[in-house]
């Protein structure tokens, strides 16, 4: 169910950045009018979307790491490393979603709105904490999975199935 | 506070954390343990601003489109075209590549963008032909990078904006080095291809070359849209990558039929998914370059190493270091936002030509981006190809070898640079 | 920062000294920049060093409405609070925007910006309310045009793309004159203008010429459209926890320095003109006549009918007063 939700929120925010582009060249070279409005929602919807991947992005093992020496340890030392990595993660994110909620609720009271649409800026901003929240969660799990099965997981959807020789296959789960 | 930096980063790093976790964590801790003024809350609002600049967005428009055209027939038939006419040469689709992504990068202006969209159909191409995987992406992380010197730069009008050099200047200057990386990775190319003896194919007829031709005409319209887009002025950059991604939904959904309107969906996510992946970090680089600024950490290092009066010799090289080591961890305009103030009043007064000096800066820049341990294109090519760390940079040493001997030229030879500048300045 | 305390402690440790940061958009030299640093030397003086001030420059710590959000968090003490870029966090600030609105004379415009009681009592108030004080309102220069084609009266401005920043009170004043106003960022402007994207763009001269516009347009129109209105800001809090005495330094010094600003933006946008002449550009010169100034004034009336209706009636009482302020000063 999140995980629909997610999808949904990157894949549409991506074709309704194209359309905002698209319609302001129109717009402003047929119509001769500019969508002022154009730079704004772009924006939030950059915003959205790198928050809303944070979990999505731990869930299919997606995010950007330098795993040089996760790739050449063995399999035993690995599940070691997915213990530290997933719980220091989870829970440096659930800080972290802690002092953007804060933040938040600061930039609520001080009442900023967008230049164009004059929407309040903390609405866009909230995506911030959940995201944040989200990964936290996704990162418990995947400390979770770690500790229940034998196999190493580098996410809940994506496992490593150690062979004698030490070369490894993808399995998904 | 320099050392308790490095030692987060670097330790967190190399265990294989989420690039985010040391990015975001370690400007935490320095905030938490060395400013007690400011509340660590705050740092929040530097991660939204560092995805706020709209030129962002060119980003996921170039890998939206890329992804359109890579799951229909856009990309073959340009491919096939481009075979046809260099198939049989040595190394001539690396060649090809690197070329490609030199004029793409500078029309995106993005390197990161240029990773996906020329790097995505191109490495596919170049592995069926039966280079190899770490060759493939050495190429294409360093051949997006040539771009940063190639005009519009986004990197250039930044420095100019920073220190008040002229654009068009900077914009004259920057070809000459630009058009040399690219003829030293050509060469290469050639090189390597021939001693790995790669298969060439028989040159093809001038009947299968027509042929060719025939199936990519209207793929062709993409550079003609583009460019002569953005230079007759109907589009910004930013505004060119959106249009390209209609053009290659009309061609694959209405004319050649290969992907379904309902299939859209499923390709903006695989985009959204990259998207998100490589901006995380965008925004904890901003996060991480917004704590070392405000501990004026870049100026305490800098006046230890240079002094007071240094000469222009050492500046440059100082500068060659701080901004090839910046652009590992930060996207390239921010270092320059924040390096460039601390040197060019030093440069100015050692006798440095402004405009050499914008060439020096913009070139680290986009080696430092390229080259390992770290580097936002290195991370760009993970994320899109979904390949371990280790094979995106195991070509990259000869890259590196000829990227320092151009710093060198350019350090001792501004003339590179210089020639085309004093010629059009006069 | 750790080590420079250690060190101006040893210099006065009988006494209580003072860190402070003040952060600005603008390059090293520039108006803003050498407002800053003269702000920072004349309180270390009268404080006897007791007063240290670090300068970020550039925006090196974030743009104008990262600075302010800063300000008001108390991660700085003081900040270059420019109402073009705050309007989204004090609304009423954007009648700065409004055009033809201030006198044409620089020199009693910048004695309305000092003395205006709309100004530096009702629309003060307004910012305290967001926890931003404003010790100053001041200009960095008047704003002029630069375009592909002459603007010499509001008909030419009919269809014509002009770069704006996003501020829909920009925006307005142009639509006022049938404009097609486009807010591009300000990285792109330069190249917009030069595949002609856009048409044209309004700046003060320091930054029309450090940005080089000159090289990609035709005309440049001293049009005096409108002020580039900056503000020394504190943080109420902030200010209100310090000592008399060194509250009294810091007014003293912002009352020093309204004559100073008013001199540097004078110097450098005069200096700036006279580079542009000596470049050797392109590019014609040219100043509006009386006539057309008066069909530009009545052209824009519409937008300030704008402004009362978008910020609301406390808005509109400001403008109200301040109009009569100008009238008083002619
Ligand atoms: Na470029
Ligand atoms: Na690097």
């Amino acid at each position: 169910m999140l995980s629909k939700i997610e999808e949904a929120i990157l894949s549409y925010s991506i074709i309704i950045m194209a359309i905002i582009l698209i319609g302001n060249v129109f717009s402003r070279s047929v119509l001769n009018r500019s969508w002022t409005f154009a730079e704004e929602l772009g924006q939030s919807l950059v915003i959205i979307v790198t928050f809303t991947g944070i979990s999505y992005g731990a869930k299919k093992a997606r995010h950007i790491n330098m795993s040089a020496l996760f790739d050449v340890i063995p399999v035993r030392g690995k599940k070691i490393f997915m213990y530290v990595i997933s719980s220091v993660t989870s829970i440096s994110m659930f800080y972290l979603a802690y002092l953007a909620s804060i933040y938040v609720m600061k930039v609520k009271t001080l009442g900023r709105v967008t230049p164009a649409l004059r929407i309040p800026i903390y609405l866009v901003y909230l995506i911030v904490p959940i995201g944040f929240f989200l990964g936290g969660i996704q990162y418990a799990r995947n400390f979770w999975i770690n500790v229940k099965e034998k196999e190493v997981y580098l996410s809940t959807e994506k496992g490593i199935r150690g062979t004698d020789d030490n070369e490894e296959q993808y399995i998904n789960v | 506070m320099v050392l308790t930096l490095m030692a987060i980063m670097i330790t967190l790093l190399v265990l294989g954390f989420p690039m985010m976790v040391p990015m975001i964590v370690a400007p935490l801790v320095i905030v938490l343990m060395y400013f007690p003024n400011i509340d660590p809350q705050l740092l929040t609002q530097q991660l939204i601003a560092g995805v706020q600049p709209f030129v962002l967005l060119a980003v996921p428009m170039f890998i939206f489109a890329a992804d359109i055209m890579c799951a229909g027939q856009t990309a073959n038939r340009l491919l096939d075209l481009v075979e046809t006419f260099v198939g049989h040469v040595h190394g001539g689709m690396a060649i090809t590549t690197a070329a490609s992504c030199t004029l793409f990068g500078a029309i995106s202006g993005s390197t990161q963008a240029t990773v996906v969209a020329i790097g995505k159909p191109m490495r596919q191409k170049l592995l069926d032909i039966g280079y190899k995987e770490k060759d493939v992406l050495a190429l294409i992380i360093n051949s997006s990078d040539i771009a940063l010197l190639i005009p519009p730069s986004i990197g250039m009008i930044m420095y100019a904006v920073v220190t008040g050099a002229s654009v068009g200047e900077l914009f004259i200057a920057g070809v000459g080095p630009g058009l040399l990386i690219l003829a030293f990775f050509a060469i290469y190319s050639y090189v390597l291809a021939k001693k790995q003896n790669v298969p060439r194919r028989k040159r093809a007829t001038w009947e299968e070359r027509l042929r060719a031709t025939k199936k990519a005409l209207l793929p062709l319209g993409f550079p003609i849209i583009i460019i002569g887009g953005i230079y007759s002025g109907f589009f910004s950059p930013t505004e060119a990558a959106a249009a390209s991604v209609l053009y290659a939904f009309i061609l694959e959904v209405f004319i050649f039929k290969t992907i379904k309107v309902s299939d859209i969906p499923s390709i903006a996510l695989s985009t959204g998914l990259v998207t998100a992946a490589v901006f995380i970090l965008v925004a904890g680089g901003q996060a991480f370059s917004w704590t070392i600024s405000y501990a004026k950490i870049p100026q305490m290092i800098t006046s230890t190493l240079l002094g007071t009066s240094p000469t222009a010799l050492k500046i440059l090289f100082t500068v060659t270091l701080f901004y090839f080591i910046g652009c590992m961890f930060v996207d390239p305009i921010v270092v320059i936002i924040i390096l460039t103030p601390i040197f060019y009043p030093l440069a100015l007064k050692a006798g440095v030509d402004p405009i050499h000096l914008g060439i020096i800066i913009t070139l680290q820049a986009a080696i430092g981006s390229a080259t390992p341990p770290f580097g936002c294109d290195i991370f760009t090519a993970c994320a899109v190809f979904d390949k371990p760390y280790l094979d995106v940079i195991k070509g990259t040493p000869p890259y590196i070898v000829m990227l320092i001997a151009i710093s060198i030229i350019m350090i001792f030879f501004p003339e590179v640079a210089l020639f085309f500048r004093d010629v059009a300045v006069g | 920062g750790a080590k420079k305390e250690e060190a101006s402690t040893e210099t006065a440790p009988e006494e209580q000294t003072y860190n402070w940061r003040f952060a600005h958009e603008e390059i090293d030299g520039s108006v803003q920049d050498v407002y800053v640093k003269e702000f920072a030397k004349k309180l270390n003086e009268k404080s006897n060093g007791r007063i240290n001030i670090e300068v970020y420059p550039v925006g090196q710590i974030g743009d104008a409405t990262q600075q302010t959000e800063l300000l008001q968090n108390g991660g700085i003490e003081f900040a270059m609070v420019s109402p073009g870029n705050t309007g989204t966090i004090v609304p009423e600030n954007q009648l700065f925007s409004l055009q033809f609105l201030f006198p044409d004379d620089m020199e009693k415009a910048h004695k309305v910006l000092k003395e205006s009681k709309a100004l530096n009592e009702m629309l003060a108030a307004e910012y305290m309310k967001k926890s931003i004080m404003p010790l100053s309102f001041w200009t960095e220069g008047a704003m002029q045009w630069t375009s592909s084609k002459a603007l010499n009266t509001p008909s030419d401005f009919e269809g014509f793309k002009m770069r704006t920043m996003p501020s829909p009170m920009i925006v307005a004043a142009y639509e006022a004159y049938g404009a097609n106003p486009t807010p591009v960022p300000y990285m792109e402007v330069y190249s917009g203008l030069q595949l002609n994207m856009i048409e044209g763009q309004e700046n003060p001269l320091f930054a029309i010429e450090e940005m080089k516009f000159c090289e990609v347009q035709k005309y440049l129109t001293l049009a005096n459209a409108s002020y580039y209105v900056t503000c020394t800001g504190t943080n109420p809090e902030f200010f209100n926890s310090l000592p008399k005495d060194i509250q009294g330094m810091i007014l003293e010094t912002v009352e020093e320095l309204s004559e100073f600003g008013y001199e540097v933006q004078k110097k450098l946008n005069g200096e700036a003109l006279d580079k542009i002449k000596a470049a050797g550009y392109d590019i014609e010169i040219v100043e509006l006549k009386k006539e057309d100034v008066d069909k530009f004034k009545e052209a824009s009336m519409s937008a300030r009918e704008k402004y009362k209706e978008m910020v609301g009636q406390r808005g509109a009482e400001i403008l109200e007063e301040l109009v009569s302020e100008v009238e008083a000063a002619k």
